[in-house]
């Protein structure tokens, strides 16, 4: 049985009364995207798991306050996302940054290269990047936050994230153009 | 192609599933929790038990005294204002009454009577029933005026005077009763106790299949004694112990070997109960029921461990409290003097283990009790 067959709503209510089954169903039915997402900001699978394990306990501990204003992934996600920085801030190497700018990479080499590589090696280039870097591409690139929420989240300038941002994105272009496709 | 919305779309999509440890680690997470929600339901429900007996305790205090304070007042205005349990009509002869200021004077000093309400002739109120008395005629006592007066509570034979006819046996028996109701009492009291340290491991002591053995131990504690009785049955007594050793001895098995342990406490103790007299008469002996609260202030606690003594004072609570239930007896000894004995059980209400780094208090959640001989000497100071 997978949570398509029950209604959100009846799983939502499971997991409110701390119903194990239900529990179990939303976990496997968000796990891999979360866990995708959890790899981009960890950059390295354990501690993706553990950003993983601790926020479907969070979800679990506060599924109460899921008031269905929202998608229900996008609050998991928000609840995930927010794990992954307070782990990041917690190793506290999220103020290492790139300082050199890369060279810009050419737009053909990137095209050609996209189309051949996958999750897993993109994961490699991602896990190279320093933390911070790491932290400000993906809030922008994959949870869509602006430079303006980035700065505020993080305590930094606009300026900053701007900067680090396409920093990050470049040095992946070049890290995936260089590959030996 | 746009990267961004490249690495967007090859993140979301992954279907690289987590470890199976993940799930596991969550479930064994949501466990604990689970289980830590329980025992902490179980011990806010134990605080709220614990805080209702407290409140009951407090309360049971508080009606003791105030039943305590109201009767006294009541019984002390009725012996000494109204004198509801000795009023008495006596027949004056008519040699007194022509004395009248020297009768009024040597009654109240002879009787130490306090009030003498009135003299008037019998005649002039019809009083139904008069006392009769051995002496003058029916007819010669109708014609003579009478005295009407209150006597002050005295607990014992009244001194009649010559001027009065002579109070017959069975007067004097039962005014002498009703005479032995109100007063105040100190002295010293000593316990002798059988005395157990109420928890999980010494219970587990008694069962003949367990490892542990609780022993029978015994402590003692001595003080002073103070009470009032107020009206015919009713009391108020306090006891103050400066020393109350409360001890318990077990034998465990511990590191492959058998050893003998003891630990015992010394509380300054404090006592508060209301007795209830089954008889109204101090002879020749009152027996009682009394129920009442204590609470004892720790001053030290040391265990014995196979000859060795630690202190353990920091691992326990500076403060027990409980209620204690008993029957005493007290035998008069001359006027004032009297002795007693009795029994008292006495169960602790309140966890007196603070814990310590290895065990949390409410694991080792642990009351005081005891069955305690008592002996007393009290004096009547009134």
């Amino acid at each position: 049985m997978t949570i398509k067959d029950i209604s959100e709503e009846s799983i939502l209510s499971g997991c409110k009364k701390n119903d194990r089954r239900s529990q179990e169903l939303l976990y496997r039915h968000f796990a891999k995207k979360m866990y995708a997402i959890s790899m981009g900001y960890a950059g390295e699978r354990p501690l993706a798991q553990d950003i993983l394990q601790e926020s479907f306990i969070k979800v679990f501990k506060n599924i109460g306050q899921y008031k269905n204003d929202g998608s229900l992934e996008g609050w998991i996600r928000k609840i995930v996302t927010n794990t992954a920085i307070d782990h990041i801030r917690n190793r506290k190497r999220a103020d290492n940054y790139l300082e050199a700018e890369p060279n810009d990479p050419g737009l053909h080499t990137h095209n050609q290269a996209l189309k051949m590589i996958g999750f897993n090696e993109i994961m490699e280039h991602v896990g190279r990047l320093p933390e911070g870097a790491r932290l400000i591409f993906n809030l922008h690139a994959l949870d869509g936050y602006t430079h303006r929420e980035i700065a505020h989240k993080l305590e930094i300038t606009e300026g900053t994230s701007k900067s680090q941002f396409n920093r990050a994105r470049k040095l992946l272009i070049n890290f995936i153009g260089n590959m030996n496709l | 192609m746009d990267f961004i919305k490249w690495y967007k779309h090859i993140i979301e999509s992954s279907e690289e599933e987590p470890p199976a440890k993940v799930w596991q680690e969550i479930e064994n997470e949501l466990d604990v929790d689970a289980v830590w929600v329980d025992i902490e339901k179980n011990l806010s429900g134990g605080v709220r038990k614990r805080m209702m007996v407290m409140m009951t305790a407090a309360a049971t205090v508080l009606l003791i005294i105030s039943v305590g304070t109201l009767l006294f007042l009541n019984l002390r205005d009725q012996d000494f204002v109204r004198g509801p349990l000795y009023t008495e009509r006596f027949p004056v002869s008519p040699e007194l009454l022509k004395r009248e200021p020297a009768i009024q004077t040597s009654l109240s000093t002879a009787l130490d009577f306090p009030v003498i309400r009135e003299i008037h002739p019998m005649t002039e109120e019809k009083d139904p029933q008069p006392a009769v008395h051995p002496g003058p005629a029916l007819e010669d006592l109708q014609s003579m005026p009478y005295l009407e007066y209150k006597p002050v509570v005295k607990e014992r034979d009244l001194p009649v005077p010559d001027l009065l006819f002579p109070l017959t046996g069975e007067e004097k028996v039962s005014k002498q009763t009703i005479f032995s109701s109100s007063g105040y009492y100190a002295g010293l009291s000593g316990h002798l106790a059988n005395t157990w340290l109420v928890n999980n491991k010494t219970m587990q002591g008694l069962r003949p299949d367990e490892f542990t053995t609780s022993l029978p131990s015994f402590g003692y504690s001595t003080g002073l004694v103070a009470g009032i009785t107020t009206g015919k049955r009713f009391g108020i007594e306090a006891e103050v112990h400066l020393i109350s050793f409360k001890k318990q001895n077990y034998n465990e098995y511990l590191h492959g070997k058998y050893i003998s342990n003891s630990m015992q406490f010394n509380y300054f103790s404090l006592s508060l109960s209301g007795k209830w007299y089954f008889t109204d008469s101090e002879k020749p002996g009152r027996h009682s029921a009394l129920l009442g609260t204590y609470t004892g202030i720790l001053r030290n606690a040391i265990q014995n461990i196979n000859g060795e003594s630690i202190s353990l004072s920091n691992d326990f609570n500076s403060g027990d409290f409980g209620i204690i239930a008993g029957y005493e007896y007290h035998h008069p000894v001359g006027n004032s003097l009297s002795i007693g004995t009795g029994f008292q059980a006495r169960v602790g209400l309140n966890n007196i283990f603070a814990g310590n780094d290895l065990i949390p208090d409410y694991l080792n959640s642990t009351r005081n009790a005891s069955l305690n001989l008592k002996l007393s000497v009290r004096y009547n100071l009134k």
